[in-house]
C-alpha cells in the first residue's frame, strides 16, 4: 500500500507536466485548427534556456526569461508559417508543424550540443514524510504550481473578454471574425499560452531526474497520448488524460518491471491511445465532431 | 449627418482567378432604413454581404474595383473588425452561432470589439434583450442546443451588442416556421425603430419588402432593379419571379 | 493559390478524364530516355559514395511511393512507415536468414507481411480524419519499435541482426557480381540495377493504380469521403486497400534497406524515419510517381552535398559535438526541414512541378505561337 501511495504521488505529479503540455495542445489546436507536432520542441527550448540563464540569473528570473524566449519563437512560427497555410489540408499543416520539429530540435542541438546538463528545478531535492510515504519537494511544486497554473486558465478562459474571444474563435472561425474579433490575433495568443504552459512543463519535467537532454522533446511528446485519450478539444480531457498517462508510466514502472523487458509502461499510453480511439474516437471529454477535422 | 449609413459604389468582386462574382454594384442604405437585397440562389448576394463585413478574403474573394463607405468613411480595404468598431455587425447567414458557448457567452462575445467595462456591458446586454427578451430565459443554455428561431434571435442580439449604427442581415427568416418569421420580422422593425439601419438579405421577398423601405434585385452579380419597396411590391414581374415561389425557395439549399 | 497538398496534379488538368494531348505523346519517349538514363548512371557514376546516395534513393523511392498512395491519392496522413517498413525487414530477415529463402520469396513475403499490417491497422485507421489519424499512426511508430526492441528473437533486441542477403546465382550482391574471376559489376553497380528493377516495378503498380478504378475511388475519397460514399464507393474498403497497399510498399522498401546495409536494428526504425518518407513525398510532389524518387533523391543527395560543401565553410564541423556548435548534419537537418515549409508555402506541387516548368513554359510558348 505504501507503495502505492508512493507511486501514486510521482504519477500525479508527472501526470500534472503532461497535463499542461496537454493543455498547450489542445489550446493551439482549438484556437488555431493545428496540431503542433513541434510542441514537444517548445518544451525542449523551455528547459534548455532556463539551464542556460540559471548561472546568471535567480531561477525566477531565468523563467521568465525562458517564457519570454520560447514564447516569443512560438508567435515568430505561428506567425511566419501557420498564418500563411491557414487555408491548407491537414496534411500541409501537420507536416508544417513536423518540419518546424525537424528544425527547433537542430538549433537546440547545436545551440547546446547533444550531451546532458545538469537542473537544479525550482525547488530544493529536500523531502516530507507523511506516514511511511515520501513526498519530494520538486513533486509538490509540481503539483502546487499546476493546480495554480490551471486555475489561472480557467478564469482566463471563463472571465476574461480575450478567454471568450479566444473560446469564440475555436468555436466558429467566420463568426468570431464577423463579430470583430481579430482571428489572427486570437491564433497567435493560443501559440503563446501554450509555449508559455511548456515552459512551465518544462522545468517540471527537468526536475524528475534532474537533467536536461535532447531527447526532452520526445519525452514531453508521450503527452499527444494523454490528449487524445481525453478528447483532442477538451480542457477536462487534457488535464484527465495527463493524470492517467503520468499515473501509467510510474505505476507501470514500479509494478511491470517483470514484464515486456522492463519498458512495457513507456509504450502502455499509447496502447491504451490506440484503445480509446477504436472505441471513441473523439476521446474521453472530446467532442463528437472533432474526428472530422 | 446627410450621409448615407452605408454606400456601395461601382463594386466588382470575383473568386480565383476566373469568376466574377459581382460587377459594377451600387447600393446605398439611407440612416433609419431598412434597405433589402433580394435575388436568387447564387446571384451573389452573400458576396456583396462579405464584401460590406470585410469577410470576402475567407472565402477567396477579391475585390477589383468600387468603395464601400460606412457612415462616409471608406472602409473598403479594412479588416472586419475595424469595421465593426466603426458601427457595423452583421448576423451571419445560417445563423452561426459559437454553439459550445453558452447564450451568455455568445452575447459577451458580440461586445468583445467594444471592450466594454461592467456596467457598459450589462447596459449594451440590456438594450439587445429589449428586442429579444425570448433570449432571457436562455442565457446558461449551449447556443447549439437551441432551436433554429432561438439560434436566430441569438445571431442578431451577438450583433446588437456591439451597438451598430448598420446592421446586415443575412437571410433571417431561412429555413424557419411562418409564426417565427412573423417574430423575426417584428425584432427587425423594431430594430429599426431605435435608429439602426438595416440592411436585409432576404430569399423571402414578401416579408422583406413588407419592411423596407427600399428595394435592390439582384442577378447574375448585377443589380437589375432597384426602387422603393411598394413599387417593387407592386410589379408583376418582381411578384411572379419571386414572391410567388418564395416559400419553396426558402426551405431549399443556400448560396 | 491556396496550399493543397492534397490536390497535386489534378489542379494542372482540364478536367478529370481530359488529358493535353501533347502528354500524351510525349509520356512514352519521356520514360524510356528515362529509363535508358537510369540504366546508364552506374557507367556514368564513377563515385562509389553518390552511387550509395543514389542507391538508398532508389530503395527510400518505393517506400515514398506507398506515401503517394495513401496521402496524396487516398489523402489519409499516415506518420507511420517507420512502423511497416520494418515488419518487411524482419520478415525478409527471418525467411531469408533464419529460412535460408532467396530473395523471389522474402521481398515478396515482406510486401504481403507488411500490407497484412497495414489493413489490420486500417480499422482504427478508417475512423479518424486529419490531425487525429496523424497522431494515432504516431503512436503505431511507437508501440511498434517498442515491439522490435523487446522482440529479442526475431530482431536481436538493440543490438540488431544480420538481413537478409540478395543472392543471385549463388552470389551475394553485397559482393558485386563476378562472371569467374573477373567482376562484371561492382557491389554498387549491381545494387543499382536491382534496387532500380524494383522500383520499375513498384512504379509501374502505382501507375496502374492512379488509373484505374481504384485511383478514381481513392482520389474520391481524398476530395470528399462523405460524398464518395453517397455515390456508391465503399469508403471503409477503400481507405483500408489504401493503408494495405501503402505498407506493402514501406515492407518492400525496408526489406530492401536492411539488405543492402547488411544489418538491422530497432533503434534505425524511429519517428524520424516517418517524418522523413512524408517529407520525401511532399518535396518531391504529393501523389505524383516521379516526384517520389525526386523527392527521395533530394533527400539522400541533400546531406551529401552539404557534408561535402562542409569541408569548404570554416564553422562547420564534421562531427557531432557534446557542447554544440554547428555540424553538418545538423545543418543538413535544418536545411531539410527549410526545404519541406518552402515547399509547402511556395511550391505545394514539389520539385515535380518545379522542374516541370521549364518544359511547361517552352510547351505552352510553342502552343502559343504555333496558333
Amino acid at each position: 500500500m505504501t507503495l502505492f501511495l508512493q507511486l501514486g504521488f510521482q504519477g500525479v505529479a508527472l501526470g500534472m507536466v503532461y497535463a499542461l503540455i496537454a493543455l498547450g495542445f489542445v489550446i493551439m489546436t482549438k484556437g488555431s485548427n493545428t496540431f503542433n507536432f513541434a510542441h514537444g520542441e517548445f518544451v525542449a527550448v523551455g528547459a534548455y534556456v532556463v539551464v542556460a540563464l540559471m548561472p546568471h540569473l535567480p531561477y525566477w528570473m531565468a523563467f521568465i526569461g525562458s517564457v519570454v524566449v520560447t514564447v516569443t519563437l512560438a508567435l515568430v512560427a505561428e506567425r511566419l508559417l501557420l498564418r500563411r497555410l491557414v487555408s491548407a489540408s491537414p496534411t500541409a499543416l501537420i507536416l508544417a508543424t513536423l518540419a518546424l520539429a525537424v528544425i527547433v530540435h537542430a538549433l537546440v542541438l547545436v545551440v547546446w550540443g547533444v550531451g546532458t546538463k545538469g537542473s537544479a528545478g525550482p525547488v530544493g531535492s529536500g523531502t516530507v514524510e507523511i506516514g511511511d510515504v515520501v513526498l519530494t519537494y520538486s513533486g509538490i511544486a509540481t503539483i502546487g504550481t499546476s493546480i495554480l497554473v490551471l486555475l489561472a486558465l480557467l478564469v482566463f478562459f471563463r472571465w476574461t473578454s480575450y478567454g471568450l474571444a479566444l473560446r469564440a474563435t475555436a468555436s466558429h472561425q467566420e463568426a468570431a471574425a464577423a463579430q470583430g474579433i481579430d482571428v489572427g490575433r486570437m491564433f497567435a495568443l493560443s501559440w503563446g499560452i501554450a509555449a508559455a504552459l511548456a515552459v512551465v512543463a518544462s522545468i517540471f519535467l527537468a526536475s524528475f531526474p534532474r537533467i536536461v537532454s535532447p531527447t526532452i522533446g520526445l519525452v514531453a511528446l508521450a503527452a499527444i497520448p494523454a490528449v487524445v485519450i481525453g478528447g483532442l478539444d477538451s480542457f477536462v480531457g487534457a488535464v484527465v488524460g495527463g493524470l492517467v498517462v503520468g499515473l501509467i508510466q510510474v505505476l507501470g514502472a514500479g509494478y511491470l518491471t517483470d514484464y515486456g523487458g522492463g519498458r512495457l509502461h513507456e509504450v502502455l499510453p499509447y496502447v491504451l491511445m490506440l484503445v480509446v480511439l477504436v472505441l471513441r474516437p473523439y476521446g474521453l471529454f472530446g467532442s463528437r465532431g472533432i474526428e472530422r477535422v | 449627418m446627410s450621409e448615407p449609413a452605408l454606400a456601395v459604389t461601382d463594386l466588382s468582386v470575383r473568386y480565383g482567378a476566373a469568376a466574377t462574382a459581382l460587377t459594377g454594384i451600387d447600393l446605398m442604405v439611407p440612416r433609419g432604413e431598412i434597405v433589402t437585397l433580394l435575388g436568387p440562389n447564387g446571384a451573389g448576394k452573400s458576396t456583396l454581404m462579405r464584401a460590406v463585413s470585410g469577410l470576402l478574403h475567407v472565402h477567396g474573394g477579391v475585390i477589383t474595383s468600387g468603395r464601400v463607405e460606412l457612415l462616409g468613411s471608406d472602409v473598403t480595404s479594412d479588416r472586419p473588425a475595424a469595421r465593426v468598431r466603426r458601427g457595423l455587425a452583421q448576423a451571419l447567414e445560417g445563423r452561426q452561432v459559437f454553439p459550445d458557448l453558452t447564450v451568455a457567452e455568445n452575447l459577451a462575445a458580440g461586445g468583445h470589439v467594444r471592450r466594454y467595462r461592467k456596467a457598459q456591458a450589462r447596459e449594451a446586454l440590456e438594450r439587445a434583450l429589449s428586442h429579444l427578451p425570448r433570449l432571457h430565459d436562455l442565457m446558461d443554455r449551449k447556443a447549439g442546443y437551441l432551436s433554429g428561431g432561438e439560434q436566430q434571435m441569438l445571431a442578431i442580439g451577438r450583433a446588437l451588442m456591439s451597438q451598430p449604427t448598420v446592421l446586415l442581415l443575412d437571410e433571417p427568416s431561412l429555413g424557419l416556421a411562418p409564426k417565427i418569421v412573423e417574430t423575426v420580422r417584428d425584432i427587425i422593425l423594431d430594430i429599426r425603430d431605435e435608429g439602426t439601419s438595416i440592411l436585409l438579405v432576404e430569399q423571402n421577398a414578401a416579408m422583406a419588402l413588407s419592411i423596407a423601405q427600399h428595394g435592390y434585385v439582384l442577378e447574375s452579380g448585377r443589380i437589375v432593379r432597384s426602387g422603393a419597396a411598394a413599387d417593387l411590391r407592386d410589379d408583376d414581374e418582381i411578384a411572379a419571379l419571386y414572391l410567388g415561389v418564395s416559400a419553396s425557395e426558402g426551405a431549399g439549399s443556400h448560396a | 493559390m491556396t496550399a493543397t497538398v492534397s490536390t497535386p496534379e489534378t489542379t494542372a488538368e482540364v478536367a478529370p478524364g481530359f488529358r493535353r494531348p501533347s502528354q500524351r505523346r510525349r509520356g512514352p519517349w519521356a520514360v524510356a530516355a528515362w529509363v535508358v538514363l537510369m540504366l546508364a548512371v552506374p557507367l556514368l557514376v564513377s563515385s562509389d559514395q553518390w552511387m550509395g546516395v543514389g542507391i538508398f534513393a532508389l530503395i527510400a523511392a518505393v517506400g515514398v511511393l506507398g506515401i503517394q498512395i495513401v496521402m496524396g491519392l487516398a489523402g489519409q496522413v499516415s506518420i507511420a512507415t517507420a512502423a511497416f517498413m520494418p515488419i518487411g525487414a524482419y520478415t525478409a530477415a527471418w525467411l531469408g536468414v533464419d529460412h535460408g529463402q532467396p530473395f523471389w520469396v522474402w521481398l515478396p513475403a515482406s510486401a504481403v507481411v507488411a500490407g497484412i499490417g497495414g489493413a489490420l491497422f486500417a480499422p482504427i485507421a478508417v475512423r479518424m480524419r486529419g490531425h487525429y489519424l496523424g497522431v494515432a499512426t504516431l503512436g503505431l511508430v511507437f508501440i511498434a519499435s517498442y515491439v522490435w526492441e523487446v522482440w529479442t528473437d526475431l530482431t536481436g533486441g538493440s543490438g540488431g541482426r544480420v538481413a537478409a542477403p540478395v543472392v543471385i546465382n549463388g552470389q551475394d550482391l553485397l559482393d558485386g557480381y563476378w562472371s569467374g574471376d573477373t567482376q562484371v559489376l561492382t557491389l554498387f553497380q549491381a545494387w543499382w540495377y536491382f534496387a532500380f528493377a524494383v522500383l520499375l516495378v513498384a512504379m509501374v503498380v502505382t501507375w496502374n493504380i492512379k488509373r484505374s478504378r481504384l485511383g478514381r475511388a481513392f482520389m474520391a475519397v481524398r476530395d470528399k469521403d462523405l460524398a464518395a460514399g453517397v455515390v456508391g464507393i465503399p469508403v471503409t474498403r477503400t481507405k483500408t486497400t489504401a493503408f494495405a497497399i501503402s505498407s506493402a510498399f514501406a515492407g518492400v522498401s525496408g526489406s530492401l534497406l536492411a539488405a543492402y546495409m547488411g544489418y538491422v536494428t530497432p533503434a534505425q526504425w524511429s519517428l524520424t524515419l516517418s517524418i522523413d518518407f512524408i517529407a520525401m513525398a511532399v518535396i518531391g510532389g504529393a501523389g505524383t510517381i516521379a516526384g517520389a524518387l525526386l523527392g527521395a533523391l533530394f533527400y539522400k543527395a541533400m546531406p551529401e552535398a552539404v557534408n561535402w560543401l562542409s569541408t569548404y565553410v570554416p564553422f562547420v564541423s564534421q562531427d557531432a559535438k557534446v557542447d554544440g556548435g554547428l555540424t553538418a548534419p545538423l545543418l543538413s537537418q535544418m536545411l531539410f526541414g527549410a526545404a519541406i515549409l518552402l515547399v509547402l508555402l511556395f511550391e505545394p506541387r514539389g520539385l515535380n512541378a518545379l522542374v516541370r516548368r521549364p518544359f511547361h513554359w517552352a510547351r505552352t510558348r510553342r502552343e502559343r505561337s504555333a496558333r
